[in-house]
């Protein structure tokens, strides 16, 4: 049984989301699943960018404590700097730069609480001849080495998209967690500029390694592996179901050979190692394919698990909510509202057995009064002058 | 390559897969102490290369040297009494461990959750395996490549390739984003645990790379869209494009980016055709418009579109290699790289952490050690005499 709660690791940290598209919000996201209030700052600048990101907009964002705070204006950016002397974290992933014109830059901030952290995620990082570059994960997969590496060997590069953002959004989110240790031995806080493409590089860094070995540069190899045969992607029965496959030892090879009915392969000598099986790779796919396609991808990494086989589905997004295991560990939840269903995908870690449950924050009006009457103390009267004059919504 | 955020903790990693060895690198690259055990015949990454002059040498694969740098190596196997005890000292004298067996290995060994968390109520235990601990795949055997699949972003990631089978992401970088999330939950267990105490954290491969793709999957059971390698999640206008050597991958999302795009190649008549004077317009027309940045770039170098190109204010990206970005000057002025020598594998330039922080000075990096060597001295630590020693590496424990 998995059982829920509200995390409480963060709790009592106060982050301030200056984030817009992808990486950013992923990182707060992840900070408040973990505990911590998180209050966004909705700001006009590039706000008409929510459109196009709207479809995930509302999932990362929904359990943050949003605000409309103007920062183009000098009275926004006060407002701002204010909250920071009640923040433990700052984070931002904008163009290196803008913060600093906007007069929010770490200096700034920090000047206001020495004891924040503050985390700027750049596409180049901060610093360096190409600073002033930007680029979304496409752009920075490409600069880092991710594009690459990915894909067929006579087919283009590959685009990575938001998993790639969202994987550095998770870096953001462990490199604030590990200043904020810092911080309790140290007393201070601190400035991390990270480079996303830098950031994809830690991503396929032997790569780096083994052409400093070889001399030779790492290439695009499909589902291929350096060492192991069979090794790859298998079609099953239906349409564009598949199944992964990897046999990483004699013994499984053995294994795999009985399971699909082939057991006079398993004492074949000439398939006997794995190097004879690896120059033959293309040969023992189509044996494998002859197999795999008869039967429902999941039947087939069934049978091969059982008989010691590592084997897998390749899970579209449909096979991901008809999959029995993500179910039984609760991967996603679904809320009924009126006539409306909304599923959302969970958190990727239980705690002590415990799933965390993300809370919805609150509405605009509950977050208007926690943030500036609360946190700032600001009197009604105030709160209604700076609506009025259009500094916060 | 490392940074001393973490300086004073200790890690204990018993860990024999890329994604948990990644998580282990990220605290030893945050300068905590890492105490990686291995089994007599080392780490399988000692194993796997590539190695100098491709002569296999388990102190010089490349693998292990990128994943376990500024670790120390003790060898000691499990399987033995003996070496349940020392690994339960072990546990004791550090902060995390990190490990990635299958679901009730280390508990046939006395390693549990229950029995470390008993003898250490501040230890966090981070568990990284493909499918978690519970559920009824939790013992399935995995690869990187199973899991990567099982993960989900495969059946939509290669839209070029749309009838072949779905492709898994390049290298290792899978296993990886799982264990920066594994990281993620760990760090936040261990700054919580005066509040909560030590946790057991249970993070499955699988499920963090479907959080990564969440906003794709999300679809399906809320709107009805199937995101796959033929209905990518939504068209971008640029894309991969072929250059006279190479690629480059532009995304223009706003209106002032796509001045820069025309600008740059030189503003083509065919630019100011009423299909591609909006953002709208242009997105309905990717695929055409694809096709014909495409014959645009196609004579043109990577170098010169992407540095004009960002000068003018366009995202786009060289795609690189891996000489390239050892290479590359923005890389090198950030000081990205760090040169090790390594004793079996000579002097070597490692990628460092993607970050810098301010006031931090950074640590000076350490070789990945060679299978065993600290094992005498992390041994006289937890207070084992010479003679004690002798008899441990006598008998085969450690």
């Amino acid at each position: 049984m998995s059982r829920t709660t509200a995390a409480r690791c963060l709790q009592g940290i106060t982050v301030l989301d200056f984030t817009w598209a992808a990486v950013g919000p992923y990182a707060t996201f992840l900070l408040r699943a973990l505990g911590a209030d998180v209050i966004r700052i909705e700001s006009p600048l590039r706000s008409h960018l929510r459109r196009v990101t709207a479809g995930f907009y509302a999932d990362l964002n929904a359990p943050k404590t949003s605000v409309l705070l103007d920062v183009t204006t000098p009275r926004g950016v006060d407002l701002a700097l204010r909250l920071a002397e009640h923040a433990d974290v700052a984070v931002d992933n904008y163009r290196a730069g803008v913060m600093e014109r906007l007069g929010l830059g770490e200096q700034a901030l920090r000047a206001r609480n020495p004891r924040l952290v503050v985390v700027s995620a750049t596409a180049m990082g901060a610093t360096g001849p190409e600073a002033a570059f930007g680029g979304y994960a496409p752009v920075f997969s490409a600069l880092g080495g991710l594009a690459q590496l990915t894909g067929y060997p006579d087919a283009p590069p590959t685009e990575l998209r938001h998993p790639v953002d969202f994987a550095l959004g998770a870096l953001v989110a462990a490199v604030t967690v590990a200043a904020l240790l810092r911080r309790q031995a140290t007393g201070r806080g601190t400035y991390v500029d990270l480079s996303c493409r830098e950031g994809a590089t830690q991503l396929v860094g032997e790569s780096l390694i083994d052409f400093q070995l070889t001399g030779r540069a790492p290439e695009r190899a499909g589902n291929d592996d350096a060492i192991m045969a069979p090794h790859g992607v298998y079609p099953a029965r239906g349409d564009d179901e598949w199944v992964s496959v990897a046999v990483s030892s004699d013994e499984e090879w053995c294994a795999l050979a009985r399971a699909i009915g082939r057991p006079e392969l398993a004492d074949d000598p000439s398939l006997g190692d794995a190097f004879l099986r690896w120059q033959r790779r293309a040969e023992l796919d189509d044996l494998l394919t002859a197999w795999t396609r008869e039967r429902p991808a999941v039947e087939a990494a069934t049978r091969l698990q059982e008989a010691g086989v590592a084997a897998a589905p390749s899970l579209s997004a449909r096979g991901l909510f008809e999959d029995e295991h993500l179910a039984a560990r609760r991967f996603a939840s679904t809320r009924r509202r009126g006539g409306a269903e909304t599923t959302t995908i969970g958190v990727p870690w239980r705690l002590s057995g415990m799933q965390a449950k993300v809370a919805a924050g609150p509405g605009p009006a509950k977050a208007r009064q926690a943030v500036f009457g609360g946190l700032l103390g600001l009197s009604p009267a105030e709160i209604r002058a700076l609506r009025k004059d259009g500094v916060i919504g | 390559m490392s940074l001393p955020l973490l300086e004073g903790y200790r890690v204990l990693e018993l860990t024999e897969t890329p994604g948990g060895a990644f998580c282990a690198k990220l605290f030893a690259d945050l300068g905590a102490d890492v105490l990686k055990v291995e089994p007599r015949d080392g780490d399988p990454a000692r194993r796997r290369g590539a190695f100098p002059r491709d002569i296999p040498d388990g102190n010089a694969s490349g693998l292990f040297l990128y994943l376990n740098a500024n670790k120390r190596s003790l060898t000691l196997d499990l399987a033995k009494p003996t070496a349940s005890e020392i690994a339960t000292r072990l546990a004791l004298a550090v902060d995390v461990v990190v490990e990635d067996h299958t679901p009730g290995y280390l508990v046939a060994r006395g390693l549990g959750f229950a029995e470390l968390h008993a003898a250490n109520p501040a230890l966090v235990i981070i568990s990284l395996t493909p499918f978690g601990q519970t559920g009824p795949r939790a013992g399935w055997k995995a690869t990187p490549l199973t899991v990567y699949h099982a993960g989900g972003h495969a059946s939509h990631l290669s839209p070029a390739t749309p009838h072949r089978p779905p492709v898994t992401v390049g290298g290792l970088a899978g296993e990886y984003q799982a264990g920066i999330v594994a990281a993620l939950a760990g760090l936040a267990a261990l700054f919580g645990r005066e509040a909560t105490g030590g946790q057991h954290v249970d993070v499955s491969k699988q499920e963090a790379l479907v959080n990564l793709a969440r906003s794709e999957h999300g679809r399906y059971p809320n709107e009805g869209v199937l995101v796959s390698r033929t209905n990518p999640d939504a068209p971008f206008v640029g894309g991969m494009l072929p250059c006279r050597d190479g690629w480059v991958e532009c995304v223009v999302m706003e209106e002032h980016q796509w001045d820069a795009l025309r600008t740059l190649l030189g503003e083509p008549a065919w630019t100011a055709q009423p299909a591609f004077s909006s953002q709208p317009a242009r997105l309905e027309h990717a695929g055409e418009l694809h096709e014909r940045l495409a014959a645009e770039t196609r004579t043109r170098s990577a170098d010169e579109l992407y540095e004009r190109g960002q000068a003018l204010g366009c995202p786009i990206g060289k795609v690189l290699s891996a000489p390239e970005i050892l290479a590359s000057g923005q890389l090198r002025s950030r000081g990205f790289f760090t040169a090790v020598d390594d004793p079996a594998a000579g002097r070597l330039e490692y990628p460092s952490v993607p970050f810098a922080a301010a006031g931090e000075t950074r640590l000076e990096d350490r070789p990945a050690p060679r299978l065993g060597e600290h094992t005498a001295p992390v041994l006289a630590e937890l207070g084992y005499g010479d003679d004690d020693t002798a008899a441990l590496l006598g008998t085969g424990v450690v």
